[in-house]
């Protein structure tokens, strides 16, 4: 077998991380008049989810209507229960605080409502998370005073 | 349809893969000025500009840049995907009469001035991320790559598909490069190779992923009248079509297996009054190897479920059921960030038997399918040697 | 009377905090020229057509070859604006002051956009004859603005 190749981006190195620097705290997101109430439940260590008030849709991410008759939504509270649809461990990303993180898993993963969001998956080791495994919404991490992050583990 | 139809006069890529020296304008105005001379055409005779980029505005600076006044002007950007929507717009308004020679340019130098970032995509580390749609995924630490690998690891799951076979699409690929004398990587690669290669995102392979390149290029679009008397064959626009699902959070596609192809593929051949079976060679965006997967069975060259057979049964490579990327594609050539123009220019080639060692014999019908964004858009262009 | 190239003297007329302009490749030679108090267009040299802001390719005849034409330094003024309204705190104290577009006489019709400065902006009118002026705004940078002819100055113009 031949050397792998030498790709583009080895061509331009990145500079060592100094050894001792203050650890960047994860990235928050800044709430609008649509998510306020979304990301203030989970800094409350509660995860919301939309229902449509004339048709029953589930949905998310936030948004004024409902992405399917367009009529008037409302909050509830999610069971926090859902499936993994995919994942991915991420093994290469230069940007911090993740860089430190690595290998950490990105999953989409199915409320039992019905909506697919992106989260972490967190309480096991990376290489046993699966597809379609259940997993429950385990851990509410405050990034700001606005907001907090919904993080799931395996179910059991 | 009036009697008027499009036609592709000229085609060029610029200089690649590595252009230190060169601005992206430059780029953009050295490929349009060897598609202008390829097609037997002056400045003077442009009437109409497209190209998108990453500003608003950005064909009309562009257009300032090259000297040029247009009366049709177009930047839908489609990611990737861009310039098969450009051409498909630039086919509409020389049909209608309302351009006569229209100028479509590419031009990127990513490697240059960015480097390896761009490539996974990073992302946002700390500080505040703004509202919108967009933040919901961006604050897990996904990148890019994860996105395609979350696609990948889906396809898998569901239909039983393999790395090895993802890995073949990379190493067909590199078997075409080596006849490029331009091309970024030329070396043959293994499967093994492929597999062994570092993981950037599970299931994903530093070698399942494109290179990063400077480059660019450019497509001259006029009518079949106008070209009667020009130096290169004609390839006509026989249809095209393009779609979309979702822009950059994947949790919004609600399905990760099924891309904007299975949408803008049978719209686009229904259009050119083809079925796939027609096709003799294909431009498939290859992003990453399961970008080539999900676009075979999505456009219909297999069924869904079967793109990793059909890829790692030899599909893809010259001799096979499909011959794609005969200029070794974006996982071994060139990949300047948005592809799809280099599709185009490949496929024209090839109609006008001008492939060389990867010529396709007798090649008639190509299609050039991009795939923009987070398998968010699709467009797919048929383009015939023949009249329609 | 100006030098070739532009004779006046380096001043001063804009604060330290305005934002300094970044060269690349395709403009590095105006502004090396600038550095040596030396006004330039850029040049083709396949149709001799004049062009600014500075590029690879020639707009007219989108030849890649070209040259830094020197400039006698002197121009009209082909038209102008007051900016009455600081977009920088720092430009409080400057306000108001002259944007024109110039054009430079031997440019070929190449306009730069610059600033009338050393005279009331009141005065400043189209047809308006001006020369450059150097401004040093640091070891790697000059910025050529223009001031009225025959008024203020010429003695610094012969220096």
């Amino acid at each position: 077998m031949t050397e792998p190749t030498v790709r583009p981006g080895d061509m331009h190195p990145l500079p060592e991380v100094p050894g001792e620097r203050p650890p960047k705290p994860r990235p928050a997101p800044l709430p609008d008049p649509e998510s306020a109430e979304y990301w203030a439940a989970a800094r409350d260590g509660r995860l919301l989810v939309q229902r449509c008030e004339a048709c029953g849709h589930h949905q998310l991410y936030p948004r004024a209507v409902c992405v399917v008759c367009h009529g008037p939504v409302s909050w509830i509270e999610a069971s926090g229960r859902a499936t993994v649809y995919s994942f991915t461990v991420i093994r290469q990303n230069h940007s911090r605080p993740f860089r430190d993180w690595m290998p950490y898993v990105v999953a989409l993963v199915d409320l039992e409502e019905g909506p697919r969001i992106m989260t972490n998956i967190v309480g096991c080791d990376p290489e046993d998370v699966r597809v379609d495994m259940p997993v429950r919404a385990a851990r509410f991490d405050r990034v700001s005073d606005e907001a907090g992050l919904v993080l799931f583990a395996p179910e059991g | 349809m009036s009697g008027r139809r499009a036609v592709i006069a000229g085609v060029a890529t610029s200089d690649y893969p590595n252009l230190p020296g060169m601005s992206e304008h430059a780029v953009h105005a050295q490929a349009a000025s060897r598609a202008l001379a390829d097609a037997g055409l002056d400045w003077s005779d442009v009437d109409g500009f497209a190209t998108t980029g990453f500003f608003p505005m950005y064909a009309v600076g562009v257009a300032e840049y090259l000297g040029l006044r247009p009366t049709y002007f177009d930047e839908t950007n489609a990611g990737g995907a861009s310039f098969e929507v450009l051409v498909e717009h630039a086919a509409y308004a020389i049909e209608r009469g309302a351009a006569e020679v229209v100028l479509v340019t590419y031009g990127s130098v990513q490697l240059s001035q960015m480097g390896r970032t761009l490539g996974t995509g990073g992302g946002g580390g700390g500080g505040r991320m703004a509202p919108g749609p967009a933040v919901y995924d961006a604050l897990w630490g996904n990148t890019l790559v994860g996105s395609y690998a979350l696609a990948a690891r889906r396809h898998m799951h569901e239909f039983g598909t393999t790395t090895e076979q993802l890995a073949s699409v990379a190493v067909t690929m590199r078997d075409h490069a080596a006849h490029n004398p331009q091309a970024q990587y030329r070396e043959p690669i293994t499967v093994e190779d492929v597999v062994s290669s570092r993981l950037v995102a599970d299931p994903l392979h530093k070698l399942d992923c494109c290179v990063i390149s400077d480059g660019g290029g450019a497509c001259v679009v006029t009518s079949a009248e106008r070209a009667a008397d020009l130096p290169r064959p004609p390839v006509y626009v026989l249809g095209g079509a393009h779609a979309t699902t979702h822009h950059m959070n994947v949790s919004a596609d609600p399905d990760l297996t099924v891309t904007a192809a299975a949408m803008s593929g049978p719209l686009a051949f229904a259009r050119a009054g083809i079925t796939p079976a027609d096709v003799d060679v294909a431009q498939i965006y290859d992003s990453f190897t399961i970008t080539v997967v999900l676009s075979v069975e999505d456009l219909g060259f297999c069924a869904k479920g079967e793109g990793g057979a059909f890829v790692a049964d030899g599909g893809l490579g010259l001799g096979g059921r499909l011959p794609t990327n005969t200029d070794g594609g974006g996982l071994s050539a060139c990949h300047p960030g948005m592809r799809g123009m280099f599709l185009i220019v490949e496929a024209v080639r090839q109609l006008r038997g001008e492939g060389g060692a990867t010529q396709v014999p007798d090649a008639r019908i190509a299609v050039a399918h991009g795939t923009g964004g987070m398998l968010s858009t699709g467009a797919t262009l048929v383009l015939g040697r023949e009249a329609p | 009377m100006t030098t070739p190239g532009g004779g006046g003297q380096s001043g001063r007329w804009f604060p330290d905090e305005m934002p300094l302009p970044a060269a690349n490749a395709e403009t590095a030679g105006w502004w090396e020229a600038c550095l040596s108090h030396r006004l330039v267009v850029q040049r083709c040299r396949s149709c001799g057509a004049t062009r600014h802001p500075p590029g690879p390719l020639c707009p007219d005849c989108r030849c890649l070859e070209s040259e830094w034409a020197t400039l006698p330094g002197t121009g009209t003024v082909y038209s102008y604006t007051v900016v009455r309204q600081a977009f920088l705190p720092s430009l409080a104290d400057t306000v108001p002051y002259v944007v024109a577009a110039v054009e430079p006489d031997g440019a070929g019709g190449a306009r730069f956009v610059s600033n009338v400065v050393e005279c009331d902006p009141e005065e400043v009118c189209v047809g308006m004859p001006v020369e450059v002026v150097w401004e040093d705004m640091g070891p790697e940078l000059a910025v050529p603005r223009f001031r009225p002819r025959g008024t203020a100055g010429d003695e610094g113009a012969t220096a």
